[in-house]
């Protein structure tokens, strides 16, 4: 009975991995694995399909959120996890939770409304840039950073801990040379699920980053990502335009696969410690 | 007021009672363009013939061609023209002419543009405003639509694909450079805001938070537009597939003769639209 439930959910995982590599697998066959990945011109209406401008794309933003979100989202677990009175954190840990529950096209908005007019205004460019995608996918990320990583600091043995203090270390010296280094697994299958969830971000990328698909010059360049380019043009792509789009979706499908799997290892390591 | 609405209220009972045997329905799929004017028009229809549902979905011209092929949909909506191994298989009637109007932004010196510059700036040759008119220094900020659209489709084939001296045609690629949006309301709402954006958008979406530029010396006006000495416009059409709209329903027939009618020609111009009524059956 647990059974058959448990194979149904993945041979839904087996048909859409099938199906996706199927429609897309003959494309990158005809067009070359190293045309397709590396090619920079994408014209998919006259035949040109290079996603190398979007596999820039997708990383710099990527990049560009790690950022912001990482050094931001370890310090708001580490203030949680050792700092915040009891109030505050019961306060802040829902509030997170609920950053985490905002559905994407609303960051999309907020940022199209305030983060692209001030950056067109007061940096210049046409503020639809790797700059703004990077501001709101790091926001975005926060939630899966700070709760994971939390909870990596909090479940330590307090052996950790207690030791460093009895040794006469300080209480920031503590964090820093101990617990921060023993949690360090599970901090980093945090930022690498939140670093999953930048990457996979489409609605709020294809309203802010403007989706262009030549090379970007600098953080102030329009670009599009992997998934803007499946989300932005599925609605009308038929024949070959369409298996370029589930060629694409093979690509991300590989990425998002490997970042995974880094982060799967990394927790069960982390297991192992305890 | 009372009486009026007691009346509504009577007539909405009378026929209630009639059209619960049967509901007709009828599915339209198709253009995202066209979509709005259908869904005015299928209101107005709904409201005077109470036993018919007018279902009207979006999905992109393909596919509301594909979907008339496969019988799931009754109507598709289309902003392109059909390509030859659609047009032998179906039916299709022009229902009305969008404008396409290059926007810039209000406080744009620049009013007017030639389809020589167009050309020029949209294949990444000009570059600054300064070489049409506008504050030099300033960097175009390019708006286009998403490969595979219809309103992007018109641009290319009118604007981007000409015949030059030797008589040879050339086909221009619209930059790379150029940011990309997925409907003529954002890209309506940056260019807004955004001093240095040029776009292009329907006429009908066309407002007083942007300008609509001259092409070539002529202004983007309905009138215009219903001339052809505007020369950017695209054709809406319906789309039929003959095996089965009309053999099984005379709602899909009478729907459309409600569109070509005065009644909806009167929508189609309230909304910026030139109607026209070119059928083309087999």
């Amino acid at each position: 009975m647990f059974l058959i439930f448990a194979l149904t959910s993945i041979s839904v995982l087996a048909v859409i991995t099938g199906f996706i590599f199927m429609q897309g697998f003959p494309l990158i066959a005809d067009v070359g694995l190293r045309d397709f990945l590396f090619g920079t011109t994408w014209e998919p209406t006259r035949g040109q399909f290079g996603i190398g401008a979007m596999i820039a794309g997708s990383l710099a933003v990527t990049f560009g959120a790690a950022l912001i979100g990482i050094p931001v989202g370890i310090c708001c677990s580490i203030f949680m996890a050792e700092f915040a009175p009891g109030i505050v954190r019961k306060i802040f840990r829902p509030a997170i939770q609920l950053l985490a529950g905002i559905p994407s096209v609303v960051y999309g908005f907020w940022g199209i409304m305030f983060v692209v007019p001030f950056i067109r205004n007061y940096f210049g460019g046409p503020g639809l840039s790797i700059l703004a995608g990077s501001i709101v996918l790091g926001i975005m990320m926060l939630p899966t950073i700070i709760s994971i990583s939390e909870v990596a600091i909090v479940s330590l043995s307090h052996t950790y801990k207690e030791g460093a203090l009895a040794l006469g270390m300080t209480h920031w010296q503590t964090i820093l040379a101990v617990q921060l280094p023993a949690a360090k697994s599970g901090i980093v299958a945090g930022v690498i699920l939140g670093l999953g969830r930048a990457l996979g971000e489409t609605m709020a990328v294809i309203m802010i980053l403007g989706n262009a698909t030549a090379l970007p010059e600098s953080i102030l360049s329009p670009v599009r990502t992997l998934t803007a380019n499946i989300g932005l043009e599925m609605g009308y792509a038929t024949g070959v335009h369409r298996q370029a789009l589930f060629a694409t979706g093979i690509v991300l499908f590989i990425i998002i696969m490997l970042l995974n799997i880094i982060a799967q290892h990394l927790t069960n390591r982390g297991d192992m410690i305890e | 007021m009372i009486i009026v609405s007691s009346a509504v209220f009577f007539t909405l009972s009378v026929d209630g009672n009639n059209s619960k045997i049967a509901k007709t329905r009828i599915t339209i799929a198709g253009s995202t363009s066209v979509q709005p004017y259908i869904g005015l028009i299928s209101e107005e229809y709904e409201k005077k013939f109470m036993s018919v549902t007018v279902n009207v979905q979006g999905g992109g011209s393909s596919n509301g061609i594909k979907a008339v092929i496969d019988g799931t949909a009754d109507i598709g909506m289309s902003s392109r023209a059909l390509k030859p191994d659609e047009a032998e298989k179906l039916d299709y009637i022009v229902i009305a002419r969008d404008g396409l109007v290059l926007i810039t932004h209000k406080d744009n010196p620049v009013d007017r543009l030639s389809i020589e510059q167009v050309r020029g700036i949209y294949s990444g040759k000009i570059t600054d405003w300064g070489e049409v008119g506008g504050e030099s220094g300033r960097a175009f900020h390019l708006f286009t639509r998403e490969a595979g659209s219809g309103t992007r489709m018109v641009f290319e084939e009118e604007i981007m694909t000409f015949t030059n001296e030797e008589g040879e045609e050339i086909v221009l690629t619209i930059t790379a450079e150029s940011m990309v949006l997925n409907s003529n309301g954002a890209i309506k709402a940056m260019v807004s805001g955004d001093l240095n954006a040029l776009g292009f958008i329907s006429l009908g979406m066309v407002d007083d938070t942007v300008r609509g530029l001259q092409l070539d010396g002529v202004a983007p006006t309905l009138e215009n537009v219903n001339k052809g000495v505007y020369r950017l416009y695209r054709e809406f059409l319906l789309v039929l597939n003959p095996q089965i709209s009309y053999s099984d329903s005379n709602a899909i027939n009478d729907f459309i003769n409600f569109i070509l009618s005065e009644d909806g020609r009167e929508i189609l111009v309230n909304e910026s639209l030139v109607p026209v009524a070119a059928v083309h059956c087999h």
